[in-house]
């Protein structure tokens, strides 16, 4: 991928474009999850109550049966958010809906407690017991998601859980929603839930079965594993059999090792080579959770999959940037590596800083690669860290308002920044650019880690 | 960072709208006025005849057989559906035949009521005459 056709090929999709992609998408968002309440009978009689309950467990519903839209990882959809956001909102609106339906049950359960018949269910009806296990189950899994690592809980069998118990939620409530017969009987309203049960099958069948599918034709081939320092390891793969994909520097994909991509095994992580570099495709992963910590032991021939590329994290969103500031805490600097080797490929002129916080100095990732990145770009490398060296003379400690001051004061207007790092550290960074009056539209930054 | 910020305002958007649609429909699709502050009616109890522990018998019945999802009485249930005075309207026989969905009654209904009500043919004979006489006595509105 040469640079100059792409970035405006980028451009051409630029920043008002995808302000109406995302609005016209919220919009449909909302129509979709608004529209069983909308299709309501006026003339259904009954209580207050009654008639709050089941509409909120509509709308409970239509939420939760939208969730697996939102992780279906559809780019057209994702792009003008990305996809970390997408998540973030997928968690949280979670949380939301499933405020609704314990509403929906809490309203019956205060007001019509004979409504929901017995609690066995040998003596109960099929349709309030699935309701009643429905909404156990999305309590399950919003709780596993909200606190995994609190619990304990590996990634792969979280995921897979989440997955099966997920879809046995949407179905129960799909035979409670049938079994309580409440207000269905009205045509539009039960032709719209089953239009939703049509698209939701589709939708499960695509990203279970046929996206897998798609990725088990295209697989890619380790041909280096390579040790970094701070027990990093990279990852080379070049596709087998087909061209590959492109990407942008600073995106990111799900990486599937050791399993068919229909197991669900996959995990994100950045590119970290050039985008020029295509077909060949390098991740750097550090030695952290349950399959990251086994990273060393991939051997070159393995067989790997890749269903990316994704993510808004990239300079090639702003083209017409003057510069750019990276502040990269450890691993973090993977994404951002890619973006300056892209960068130097591309003989980019434009001014870089990178603000590079480590614990130790034997730890700092492709600090050699780094030097020489720095005479080929207009770069200036400033690393910060916490356990010095006895003659260390730059920034010890943490990424403090003094350093983030020097740079801006070194960058030029407009300058756009990147920060990718813990997530403490980039929660403290972004709030240290804010109070130093850099607006968060220049302020760039991604969610990792949010199971 | 301003992307969440943005994500978290439209979860909550999206929330208090469907409560806002949630509160609109029910009070537009109200019935006489009730509200939530209402307390809720205790099945009309103190009306009903006692009939040798029958009417509790068949009050269990009701309940263990999830017929207030469809129905109502005393405002306890389904209020589409209100069973209060069906034993003023209707003689045993024939609310055998629509708990059933046999006879008459089955013209009467639509085949996805008459699926709902076929596990009413698996309760025991006694059980089934017990929910029977017990929907005969109800012959007057218990709303309070």
């Amino acid at each position: 991928m040469g640079g100059v056709p792409e970035i405006v090929a980028w451009r051409g999709a630029g920043v008002n474009r995808s302000l109406i992609v995302a609005v016209a998408w919220c919009f449909a968002y909302l129509t979709l999850v608004c529209a069983p309440l909308l299709l309501l009978p006026t003339d259904s009689g009954g209580p207050f109550a009654w008639n709050l309950a089941i509409a909120l467990g509509y709308g409970g519903l239509a939420i939760m049966g939208l969730q697996f839209a939102l992780t279906a990882r559809f780019r057209g959809a994702t792009a003008p958010f990305g996809i970390d956001v997408i998540y973030f909102f997928h968690r949280w609106v979670a949380v939301g809906g499933l405020v609704l339906l314990i509403g929906h049950w809490g309203v019956f359960r205060v007001y019509f407690p004979t409504a929901l018949g017995v609690m066995d269910p040998r003596n109960a009806p099929v349709g309030l017991t699935a309701g009643r296990i429905a909404l156990l189950l999305f309590a399950t899994v919003i709780a596993s998601s909200l606190w995994r690592k609190r619990i304990g809980l590996e990634y792969d069998l979280w995921r897979l859980g989440h997955i099966a118990l997920a879809i046995a939620a949407v179905v129960l409530s799909a035979v409670h929603v049938r079994g309580s017969r409440s207000l269905t009987e009205s045509t539009p309203l039960r032709w719209l839930w089953i239009g939703y049960g049509c698209a939701w099958i589709v939708l499960v069948a695509y990203v279970r079965f046929f996206r897998p599918w798609r990725l088990l034709r295209t697989p890619y081939r380790v041909t280096d594993v390579r040790e970094e320092r701070g027990s990093a390891w990279t990852l080379t793969l070049v596709p087998e059999s087909h061209s590959g994909l492109t990407f942008r520097p600073g995106q990111f994909a799900w990486l599937t090792l050791r399993a068919s991509p229909f197991a669900a095994r996959e995990h994100p992580f950045s590119f970290s080579g050039s985008a020029a570099d295509i077909p060949q495709l390098s991740f750097t992963i550090k030695e952290l959770g349950d399959f990251s910590g086994r990273i060393g032991t991939v051997a070159v021939g393995e067989r790997a999959f890749v269903d990316g590329p994704h993510g808004v994290f990239t300079i090639d969103r702003h083209p017409d940037a003057p510069g750019f500031v990276f502040v990269v805490g450890g691993v973090g600097v993977a994404p951002i590596m890619s973006m300056l080797r892209t960068l130097a490929d591309r003989e980019d002129p434009r001014p870089l800083q990178l603000i590079y916080a480590n614990v130790q100095w034997d730890a700092v990732l492709f600090r050699e690669e780094l030097a020489e990145l720095a005479d080929r770009l207009d770069l200036s490398v400033t690393h910060v860290l916490e356990r010095p060296p006895a003659d260390w003379d730059q920034p010890r400690g943490r990424v403090s308002a003094a350093i983030l001051d020097d740079a801006i004061r070194r960058a030029p207007s407009e300058t756009v920044f990147f920060v990718c790092g813990p997530e403490r550290m980039n929660d403290v960074v972004q709030r240290l650019l804010h109070d130093q009056d850099v607006p968060l539209r220049r302020v760039h930054s991604e969610l990792f880690d949010m199971v | 960072m301003m992307r969440t910020r943005i994500a978290f305002a439209l979860v909550c958007g999206v929330v208090l709208l469907v409560i806002g649609l949630a509160v609109r429909f029910a009070g537009v699709g109200t019935e006489g006025g009730r509200q939530p502050s209402d307390p809720p009616t205790t099945a009309g109890t103190d009306t009903l005849p006692r009939i040798d522990g029958a009417r509790e018998r068949g009050q269990a019945i009701f309940e263990a057989q999830g017929c207030a999802s469809c129905h109502s009485i005393g405002a306890i249930g389904n209020p589409r559906y209100p069973l209060d005075r069906v034993g003023a309207k209707r003689d045993d026989i024939s609310i055998r035949e629509w708990i059933l969905a046999e006879g008459t009654a089955r013209d009467s209904l639509s085949s996805t009521v008459r699926r709902s009500k076929t596990g009413y043919r698996e309760m025991s004979p006694s059980d089934l005459g017990i929910l029977v006489q017990y929907l005969t006595t109800l012959r007057t509105i218990r709303i309070r």
